[in-house]
């Protein structure tokens, strides 16, 4: 099984800091309006989302596994609820690597496998490096393409 | 000429009208002549040979079509057919195509009488120089235009709209002008509505449509011209509607859908109803055409059973009076249900209040009065709702397509195309069960809610019908034989009647906090509480009893609900995604859910096939069997077992 790379726990610990300290601003916002309590609600508040933040970013690398397998890909991720997915490679009809901004600025990347079903439309796997994340598009579209539906519907 | 019962007789003269001077004569002729051609040729034709039908079973069908009086099509693509005066689909009877065709041919019947791009006789029916319908893939038709009462009918629907407006504007404006305002009132009338006559005539003249060898083509704009070209095997599915007045008059409007995407739908607004039906059909066997020609199958065309034949109708479901009745009674929409409870809340809670405790009437009785009259309100609209939406409801399977027809305010002629049906539903709530019904749902891909129409996210094959009745109609659409499902393990019982306590613990916590401190009539809340607190087991036997799957060769079925029970169907080969899922509770148990997850639409009526709270190591199994299933039938339609055009459909043997 295939983990994510290190360093996406520090851009969804990142995400989960900026998350936040926006809660923060904006109950700072209402306490200064409305409820008066003192600085301490907002700060508490805040502290309180990042230290949930951080904790869930680390459970959540922990439990992001992948694999490709024979016939599919595979997939284990999520802390509350978790998922584990199939992809049958017949099903796949496109795979994109792409990278946002905040991935680019970690040297990370995506890849993301495209079906035609409804609830499983597109199935991301984040945190793979920019080159491993071609590899890994190429890899798929192979066995896609070698797996060959007459009709991916 | 003879025309089907429900239309008026109109057209002959203004088709004339429009018609070239001569023209007449000429495709009478031909007609004449093509006729014991078209009758000698096609095998299994039996138009002009009084007899509509092809011998199928199901009781009542033969009349029933007699009384639609859709003449059947020979389903073979007969190549070397040339191309007659086209006789007329709807509405033919005993005189098959002589009479019914009568209409079609507005114009030039043939490509050999050359002209046109100019459109003669837009009767919708006209226009198509590819006379016979079982003449499928031999090229170019002439291009057709909308029925020519669209003109008036379209002008009257944007009139109705203009109208109001126009009227604000006058009383606006009227003071400003001062004296001479009925005067320029009368000019503005003048001009809007010579405006509105001017663009809907150009629209007509300017709106053409055309099926061609490859494509179906339409043209169309006023002022920016759009020419879209619709590829055969992209169609998805061609539906009529047709509301009261439109039905008054003859006309209905087409609705070409895709599976790629909104964009590609094409409207036509509007054609007579013959032409509709005909366009239905001749888009069917195009498409079926199309899709053998890039399909895996080599079976000849023309080949007996090598594909479903077109030509005949089978009947499958007729709604009676009695289910429609019954269907009346037992359905109630959920959302009508909350809509209105919704509605209550929030527009009369000081109201509620004071009727709480103002009225002299035990408050119990009270909220129970109110529970039962918002209950019985919303089973009187959806059960109206319901009764409309399946009136007169016809169900058939004509070729490689299933074709409807219901409404009775709005008139639907749909169809479903077989081999893109990814998930078969059938829906029996507490009403239906006790009375021994059920319903079946369709879902296909390309009817998602998101693109298209969003109404309708999955159509609806059974309105209702007997328990034995509806499952036999799904069987016949996918043949998935007796299935006995596997419940969840007993240790889920003990889980729902956790999860129930907790709610309610959670709401009598709440009453109780509300009681102490807001107000004390809020006590009154706990003996009812407390009360399902009691059934909670109860309700999570019920619960549990409800909840099911099973895994087979060919198909994966899920069933769960107690209130709303649904079992849905999944044809192994139309398996997408799978995944298990468990939150942190099921982990705790030792449970897992199990969902299935297809192209159809049913994500936005909650409605994937599921199967809830398997034990752990059952659920990794299942999800590992799905998965299997679907390599298996895919490798075996590879090896060309039983496979239909296109590819995707397995004939389960």
């Amino acid at each position: 099984m295939e983990r994510l790379h290190p360093r996406i726990r520090l851009v969804w610990i990142i995400s989960a800091a900026v998350f936040s300290l926006v809660l923060g601003v904006l109950v700072a916002v209402l306490d200064r309006f409305l409820l008066g309590i003192g600085p301490v609600l907002p700060l508490a508040i805040a502290l309180g989302a990042l230290v949930i933040g951080v904790v869930y970013s680390l459970l959540r690398y922990r439990v992001w596994r992948y694999e490709v397998r024979p016939d599919e890909l595979y997939l284990e991720r999520g802390v509350l609820t978790r998922v584990k997915t199939l992809v049958p490679f017949v099903r796949i009809q496109h795979v994109d690597a792409r990278r946002n901004p905040v991935e680019r600025a970690f040297g990370l990347a995506s890849t993301v496998v495209y079906t035609a079903g409804t609830r499983g439309a597109d199935v991301t796997i984040p945190g793979l490096t920019a080159p491993g994340s071609e590899d890994l598009q190429r890899r798929l579209k192979e066995l896609a393409a070698e797996a060959e539906g007459d009709d991916a519907v | 000429m003879i025309r089907h019962p429900l239309l008026p007789v109109v057209d002959r003269p203004r088709q004339r009208e429009l018609d070239r001077p001569g023209l007449d004569q000429g495709q009478r002729t031909r007609r004449s002549a093509g006729k014991p051609e078209r009758s000698a040729s096609q095998s299994r034709s039996t138009q002009g040979s009084g007899v509509t039908s092809h011998p199928t079973d199901g009781g009542n069908d033969s009349a029933a079509r007699a009384r639609r009086g859709h003449a059947s099509e020979p389903s073979a693509i007969e190549a070397g057919e040339t191309r007659t005066g086209g006789p007329e689909v709807a509405g033919s009877d005993a005189t098959g195509a002589a009479g019914a065709g009568g209409d079609v041919d507005g114009s030039d019947g043939d490509g050999g009488n050359g002209d046109d791009s100019e459109i003669a006789g837009g009767n919708g029916d006209g226009g198509d120089g590819d006379g016979v319908p079982g003449d499928v893939g031999s090229g170019d038709d002439e291009p057709s235009r909308l029925h020519p009462i669209s003109i008036p009918y379209r002008i009257a629907q944007s009139g109705l709209r203009v109208v109001p407006i126009l009227i604000v504007v006058g009383f606006v404006g009227a003071p400003m002008v001062g004296s001479i305002a009925p005067v320029v009132g009368v000019v503005v009338g003048l001009l809007a509505i010579g405006g509105l006559i001017a663009w809907h005539v150009v629209y007509w003249q300017r709106f053409s449509y055309q099926l061609t060898s490859d494509t179906f083509d339409i043209r169309s704009g006023v002022i920016s011209r759009r020419h879209r070209e619709i590829p055969y095997r992209r169609v998805q599915n061609v539906d009529i509607s047709r509301d009261l007045l439109q039905r008054l008059v003859g006309i209905a409007q087409v609705n070409v859908e895709t599976a790629g995407g909104s964009e590609t739908e094409a409207v036509l607004r509007y054609v007579g109803y013959a032409e509709a039906k005909r366009l239905q059909d001749r888009l069917q066997l195009r498409k079926q055409a199309a899709q053998a020609d890039r399909g895996v199958n080599v079976t000849e065309p023309g080949e007996e059973g090598s594909r479903p034949d077109a030509s005949e109708e089978e009947l499958l479901y007729a709604i009676t009076p009695h289910d429609l009745l019954v269907l009346g009674v037992a359905s109630v929409d959920l959302r009508v249900l909350s809509a209105i409870g919704l509605l209550l809340s929030v527009a009369s809670p000081p109201f509620l209040v004071r009727l709480l405790t103002e009225v002299p009437i035990n408050p119990y009785v009270l909220v129970g009065l109110l529970l039962a009259a918002i209950v019985l309100v919303s089973a009187i609209v959806s059960g109206a709702r319901a009764i409309v939406n399946a009136f007169d409801f016809r169900l058939v399977r004509r070729g490689d397509e299933l074709r409807y027809e219901r409404g009775l305010l709005q008139r639907y002629d749909g169809s479903i195309p077989i081999d893109k049906v990814q998930t078969l539903a059938l829906r029996e709530n507490v009403l239906k069960r006790a009375l021994g019904y059920s319903s079946l749902a369709i879902e296909t891909a390309g009817y998602a809610p998101g693109r298209g129409d969003a109404n309708i996210g999955s159509e609806a094959a059974v309105p209702i019908a007997k328990r034995e009745r509806t499952w036999s109609i799904a069987r016949e659409l996918e043949p998935f034989g007796e299935v006995s499902l596997t419940k969840p393990p007993k240790r889920a019982r003990i889980r729902y009647t956790v999860r129930y306590l907790l709610l309610l613990g959670a709401a009598i916590g709440i009453v109780l906090v509300v009681g102490t401190y807001i107000d004390d009539r809020a006590y009154l809340a706990l003996p009812a509480l407390g009360g399902l607190a009691l059934l909670s087991p109860l309700a999570a036997h019920l619960k549990w009893r409800s909840r099911g799957y099973h895994v087979g060769r060919d198909y994966v079925v899920t069933r769960a609900g107690f209130w709303q029970r649904v079992t849905r169907i999944v044809p192994a080969y139309r398996v997408q995604t799978v995944f298990e899922t468990a939150t942190v509770f099921q982990r705790r148990w030792r449970l897992a859910s199990v969902t299935v997850d297809t192209a159809g639409s049913g994500s936005l009526i909650g409605g994937d096939a599921t199967a809830y709270d398997l034990d752990s190591e059952e659920a990794h199994e299942t999800r590992e069997a799905v998965a299997e299933r679907l390599r298996a039938t895919l490798r075996s339609a590879g090896e060309g077992l039983s496979v239909e055009p296109g590819g995707d459909r397995i004939v389960d043997d």
